[in-house]
């Protein structure tokens, strides 16, 4: 932390390299959000950048939208800060976080509903994807862009963050049911449109790890 | 009993393509913006400026014009009511107060008579920029005085800065004709996907390195000109429009140079 402020004082930015910021979060994220707690500056600062590209991309991946995905993200991380207080110890900044980012990106959702397909790598505005998976991705974005917004949130708590039924749930302000019948309706309309690409790309024979197997009618 | 398959996906594959999709998508450093103007609630007002302050970066402090410059690199038109009118010419310094209490009963330092700030050195003006409050206004620094002069009908150029090195740039119009800002800000948010769609373009981006906004806009050759302004050293503006014929007239010749 020390580091930091001596970075910005000595250079005027607090642009500071990913990898130092990413030690010292890991290291001492207790102590940064309580001196985020003080108005530290330069903990703020390392707590933003450290925690911005996933941030934004959770945010882009409700949204759709770069710009309006880095607004949600600069007014989430503002909530976030401002709720520190209520914060508990035992929850990670990060949970609370993309959390608030969340619920930042609703509102730049209801506010401004985008709706953006980009189906051709040459028509991304800046490179919003690269490597040499961009079909792929731009494949994976599109299906996501045509989900609801509710039931994008719930694909991306699931399968992006990871988080169970029961997490996703506390994640979203939801019943774990909702998210169970969201993550139906979702993998339900994902499937129609990745099924195409996932057998192309490995097929499977069914399995443990179905998401949606077989209903009976 | 009949038995559906619905669908194939894996959880497993799944979570990897989405995972895939969304860590490809390029994270380019960036700056808080804070914007502050009297048609937001206090408490909206002052949060983010006091969190930008913090963070080293720009707040942008101002009336309708400095809202529809805001417009221009954040989502200004809804965050931002453009009717207030408070003066635009607003500089000083900000500091970061603690975040609890919340920061509502902090209050903007009253404005300096003259804008001292945007007369200063380039040097001084840079070394201010991480916690200052800037104020944008008819004496901004200027870079440049853009002059377009097209037909009557509405057209938008494109404009990309490059290369300034940890400014929020702002533009506004000395004269708007008859078109008022609302509806200014409302062409220059409807207009975000069509530039948007144009390879190297786009509308309020606000990067490290690169800003790109639609910039002009010519109702019967009312409008005369564009300033931008910035407190960087480097900042190499490059203008491109399809319809307008399009002036550069650099107000401050040594802001071209890079320093040394």
């Amino acid at each position: 932390l020390g580091g930091a402020k001596r970075l910005s004082e000595d250079y005027g930015t607090f642009c500071l390299s990913s990898a130092f910021l990413l030690v010292m979060v890991e290291s001492n994220e207790q102590e940064l959000l309580d001196r985020c707690r003080e108005g530290d500056q330069a903990a703020l600062a390392v707590l933003f950048h450290s925690h911005y590209p996933k941030s934004l991309r959770v945010a882009f991946g409700l949204i759709g939208d770069r710009q309006l995905a880095e607004d949600a993200v600069q007014e989430g991380f503002s909530r976030a800060i401002r709720g520190l207080h209520k914060l508990d110890p035992g929850v990670p900044f990060d949970w609370w976080l993309l959390r608030s980012v969340t619920w930042a990106s609703r509102t730049e959702i209801r506010r401004r509903r985008p709706e953006i397909v980009l189906r051709d790598p040459s028509e991304l505005p800046e490179a919003d994807v690269a490597g040499p998976n961009s079909e792929m991705r731009l494949l994976v974005l599109d299906a996501l862009r045509r989900l609801s917004p509710r039931s994008r949130e719930v694909v991306i708590a699931r399968f992006y963050l990871g988080y169970s039924e029961r997490e996703s749930a506390k994640f979203l302000g939801c019943r774990p049911g909702t998210v169970k019948s969201r993550t139906y309706r979702a993998l339900r309309l994902l499937g129609r449109d990745l099924r195409d690409a996932e057998n192309k790309e490995k097929p499977k024979q069914g399995g443990e790890d179905r998401a949606i197997k077989y209903f009976v009618a | 009993v009949k038995i559906v398959r619905l669908s194939t996906l894996s959880h497993k594959w799944l979570s990897g393509v989405i995972q895939d999709a969304l860590d490809g998508v390029a994270v380019p450093e960036t700056q808080f913006v804070g914007l502050v103007d009297s048609g937001v609630q206090p408490r909206r007002r002052l949060s983010r400026p006091v969190l930008a302050a913090a963070l080293g970066v720009v707040v942008v402090v101002g009336g309708p014009s400095i809202a529809l410059a805001a417009g221009a690199f954040s989502t200004g038109p809804t965050k931002i009511n453009t009717a207030s009118s408070i003066p635009a010419h607003v500089g000083g310094s900000f500091p970061c107060p603690p975040m609890n209490p919340p920061p509502q009963s902090f209050a903007v330092p009253p404005p300096p008579k003259t804008p001292e700030l945007f007369t200063t050195s380039l040097s001084h003006a840079q070394s201010l920029a991480r916690f200052s409050i800037f104020g944008f206004g008819q004496s901004q620094l200027s870079l440049a005085k853009v002059q377009v002069q097209g037909p009557t009908t509405y057209q938008f150029c494109q404009v990309t800065i490059t290369e300034y090195p940890t400014v929020i740039l702002s533009y506004s119009s000395s004269s708007y004709g008859h078109i008022t800002l609302d509806e200014i800000s409302e062409f220059a948010h409807s207009n975000t996907d069509q530039a948007t769609q144009t390879p190297g373009g786009g509308l309020k981006t606000l990067n490290i390195g690169s800003l790109q906004f639609i910039a002009a806009y010519t109702p019967s050759g009312l409008i005369d000109q564009v300033s931008f302004s910035s407190a960087g050293t480097q900042v190499l503006i490059n203008f491109s429009t399809p319809e307008a014929e399009m002036s550069i007239q650099p107000l401050l010749s040594d802001l071209q140079q890079p320093p040394s």
